[in-house]
């Protein structure tokens, strides 16, 4: 038992560093031009807390990351309207890159300050302030909190 | 109402605890379902299609990890992608299971026992993956078998969440629920509403029952309580079935109860359709009723009393059944109000009671003399503990004559006699029976020594009188304590024994003969004697009196009236003064009230006689003018009675 219970630690111990030094990647596309942004990259955008509840866990958890906004601000939109998540289960969600914009949302890369994996939901999560602005808290803008996000696509 | 009645076992305390007991139960049941329905409520249309949407994508990630798990087997997979996949797939068990969002898939059916299940096995391949990435010539099949069986059952997961149309499947069986959980709320409130009813009747059943007797189905004493008002032209009466006590002592409580019954029928059967009969305890009852025809109050008592009136048959016994009733009569206008009304009835029934009458109708003199008797009452209470009182006693004396000789005074007889300063003369044997009645009997007897020692000291010690001073005892006074108060209240006080001579009546003695026996043996050796009052007319035979040591004999003034003009009264008396002297006994006799009857006794020998036509009652001071007039002799130690000054 005692052994089986060690390796399974250690195991764990492996995945978590597995997902870590994989360096998972953010790739923002807009048109031709694509922007690829790791962990830190992203952590270097001056960062938003959100502390919220949401339907995918009980109580309130603290996310931190840069906002959208901050990040689309790289590319000017004047063509672009609609915006396209990714994420690693090929889920793909799009919306109006205004209305998205107006959401308040950040593409979160820790959750109480911890590095998420792939099993949190990680690497990254659309997360809007749900606690903040309660008439966010609807199905139809929950389809937006996408998780273990890929990439984002601008058109 | 009869025991085991319809209404009886529908209202008993069984029903209600278990009426209760379901209550309690659907109580919580709806609060279950409430609850419930709180947590169904959240599932909308969209969650709805969030849940089969998710089992859509779990079934897609699957299939990822599958391309994955075969690219590995073959040896051509990226270890990175592979765990990617896993953790996808893991973190997707992972939110179905934890999210709120996917409550609908796990509610649905058996699926929440079917993920948790699949999410095991895909943990319980972990650590098969640990040693099979770290090997150099990893044996990938036993984990694909494995993976192969968790495929397949996410696949029917999927096909059975998805028979039919998806959404709709777990949307009917939501909905199904929903009206599952409506249905029993609206059984518990149809349930409850019932209950309600059913309580508010029994609320009703039994404040019907606290004031209804269980014996007769009469209203019983608590109705009568809830009387606040009665029109004045009803009568109040009360009555009492006559040794209700007796009967149960001799023929049981079951019996009594029959017969209870029987009187209630009857008395009921005169009452008219206004009148309300109300069985107040076993034998007690009030009727409240109207003189019909147009009837006497006086009549409508005795039609009560005729109704009320018949034997019980018990086997062989014949027991008869009569009560005596107290009426409150009718009047014209509202003058009393109901309680008092009340109170008159029962002082009615208590004056029948007393006076051994059937009924006694309440009227003014009634109340004059009851309060006539409270006033006499509270002043007697007074003057005997020596405070001031509106009502004073005093003691006048009677001299008793010898017949030979008018002016011989051997005695007196000491007579009672009562003042009130507002109501007036009051006759003695009023306040004897007042005493009798308020228990202030023996402070009477204390306050009548007292009196005559203090008033008569002169007599024996001035006078040096040795004649008898005859003295009224009251029953109160034939007790133990007697002797000493005589002993300490007289004799101490220089009254001499052989002075004293104790009257007594035959029916007092008869109250307990024996201890009067007793004490008049032991008076006797004090030297004190005992006389019979009023002989002739008590209800004893004549061996009782002749067991009774008493030494002097008083005959009654009835024997006397009228012997002057009666022979067969001057006969009687004769024999029963000659009786009398058969026994040895002293005789006395007493009203006697003019010379022809005088001269009739002054036939015999040796009587004494106490009577107008001698003397009247008079103050001591009288008395000693009687002792100390010239012409009178009396008993004494000294020499010459005409020497006293």
């Amino acid at each position: 038992m005692k052994l089986i219970n060690v390796l399974l630690k250690a195991f764990a111990a492996f995945l978590v560093v597995i997902s870590v030094e994989a360096a998972p990647n953010l790739a923002v596309t807009s048109g031709e031009n694509t922007l690829a942004l790791d962990r830190t990259e992203l952590e270097a955008f001056p960062q938003t807390r959100i502390v919220t509840t949401s339907p995918y866990f009980e109580g309130t958890a603290e996310f931190t990351g840069p906002s959208l906004r901050r990040v689309l601000e790289f590319f000017s939109l004047e063509k672009e309207s609609r915006v396209v998540f990714r994420a690693l289960n090929d889920y793909e969600v799009d919306g109006n890159i205004q209305e998205l914009l107006e959401m308040d949302a950040i593409i979160a890369t820790r959750m109480d300050g911890k590095p998420m994996s792939v099993r949190d939901r990680g690497p990254f999560w659309i997360i809007l302030p749900l606690s903040d602005r309660p008439e966010l808290d609807d199905q139809a803008f929950h389809r937006f909190m996408i998780w273990q996000l890929e990439g984002i696509t601008l058109n | 109402m009869k025991p085991g009645s319809f209404k009886q076992r529908l209202f008993s305390r069984t029903t209600m605890i278990f009426l209760f007991i379901v209550i309690a139960v659907l109580l919580a049941a709806s609060f279950y379902t409430y609850v419930q329905d709180r947590r169904l409520e959240t599932v909308s249309l969209g969650a709805l299609r969030m849940a089969s949407w998710n089992l859509a994508r779990m079934s897609s990630e699957a299939a990822a990890f599958d391309r994955e798990v075969a690219l590995m087997a073959k040896g051509v997979g990226d270890p990175d992608e592979f765990m990617l996949r896993f953790d996808v797939l893991w973190s997707r068990y992972d939110y179905l299971l934890n999210s709120t969002e996917s409550l609908p898939t796990r509610q649905h059916e058996n699926n929440l026992r079917r993920i948790k299940n699949l999410f095991k096995k895909l943990r319980g391949l972990e650590p098969t993956l640990e040693t099979l990435l770290n090997s150099t010539r990893p044996d990938w099949s036993a984990f694909v078998a494995a993976w192969e069986v968790q495929h397949k059952e996410i696949q029917m997961l999927l096909t059975d969440n998805f028979v039919g149309d998806e959404t709709n499947q777990l949307m009917t069986g939501m909905e199904a629920s929903r009206d599952r959980l409506a249905n029993l709320r609206f059984l518990t409130l149809s349930a409850l509403v019932v209950v309600f009813g059913y309580m508010a009747f029994a609320l009703a059943y039994i404040r019907r029952q606290s004031r209804t007797d269980s014996l007769t189905g009469l209203p019983n004493g608590n109705y009568l309580q809830s009387l606040h008002e009665i029109d004045s032209r009803k009568n109040i009466v009360a009555c009492h079935i006559r040794n209700l006590g007796l009967i149960i002592s001799e023929h049981g409580n079951d019996r009594a109860n029959e017969i209870v019954q029987a009187f209630a029928r009857k008395l009921g059967k005169e009452l008219g359709s206004a009148d309300e009969l109300i069985h107040v305890s076993q034998g007690e009852f009030v009727l409240l009723a109207k003189t019909q025809n147009r009837e006497r109050t006086e009549e409508f008592a005795r039609r009560l009393i005729a109704a009320t009136v018949f034997d019980w048959r018990i086997y062989q016994t014949v027991i008869p059944i009569s009560a005596e009733f107290g009426i409150s009569p009718a009047r014209h206008a509202p003058s009393m109000d109901w309680s008092a009304r009340h109170q008159e009835a029962y002082r009615a029934l208590a004056v029948a009671r007393l006076e051994g009458e059937r009924f006694y109708v309440s009227n003014e003199n009634l109340e004059t003399r009851l309060r006539e008797e409270r006033i006499i009452h509270n002043g007697l209470v007074r003057f005997l503990s020596g405070e001031p009182s509106s009502l004073s006693l005093s003691v006048v004396y009677q001299p008793i004559v010898r017949a030979e000789d008018i002016n011989y005074v051997s005695g007196a007889e000491v007579l009672l006699r009562c003042a009130d300063r507002e109501i007036g003369f009051v006759p003695p044997n009023k306040i004897v029976d007042l005493c009798e009645r308020h228990g202030l009997g023996v402070d009477l007897g204390h306050w009548l020594f007292r009196q005559i020692s203090k008033e008569t000291k002169q007599l024996f010690q001035d006078l040096g009188f040795r004649g008898c001073l005859s003295i009224n005892l009251n029953p109160a006074m034939l007790s133990e304590g007697l002797v000493s108060d005589v002993q300490r209240l007289l004799l101490n006080e220089g009254i001499p024994a052989s002075a004293l001579c104790l009257e007594i009546t035959e029916d007092n003695a008869a109250i307990d003969f024996e201890k009067v026996n007793e004490l008049i043996g032991q008076m006797d050796a004090l030297g004190v004697n005992f006389a019979l009052d009023d002989f002739g007319t008590g209800h004893s035979s004549l061996e009782y009196v002749r067991e009774l040591c008493v030494k002097r004999l008083k005959i009654d003034r009835c024997f006397v009236t009228g012997i002057e003009e009666d022979e067969d009264r001057l006969r009687f008396l004769d024999s029963i003064i000659a009786m009398a002297g058969q026994a040895y006994m002293q005789t006395v006799i007493e009203g006697v009230e003019n010379r022809a009857q005088w001269d009739l006794i002054a036939r015999h020998q040796g009587l004494f006689i106490q009577g107008y036509f001698a003397h009247k009652p008079m103050p001591l001071n009288d008395f000693v003018a009687v002792l100390t007039d010239s012409a009178s002799r009396f008993a004494t130690n000294r020499q010459f009675a005409s020497d006293v000054v």
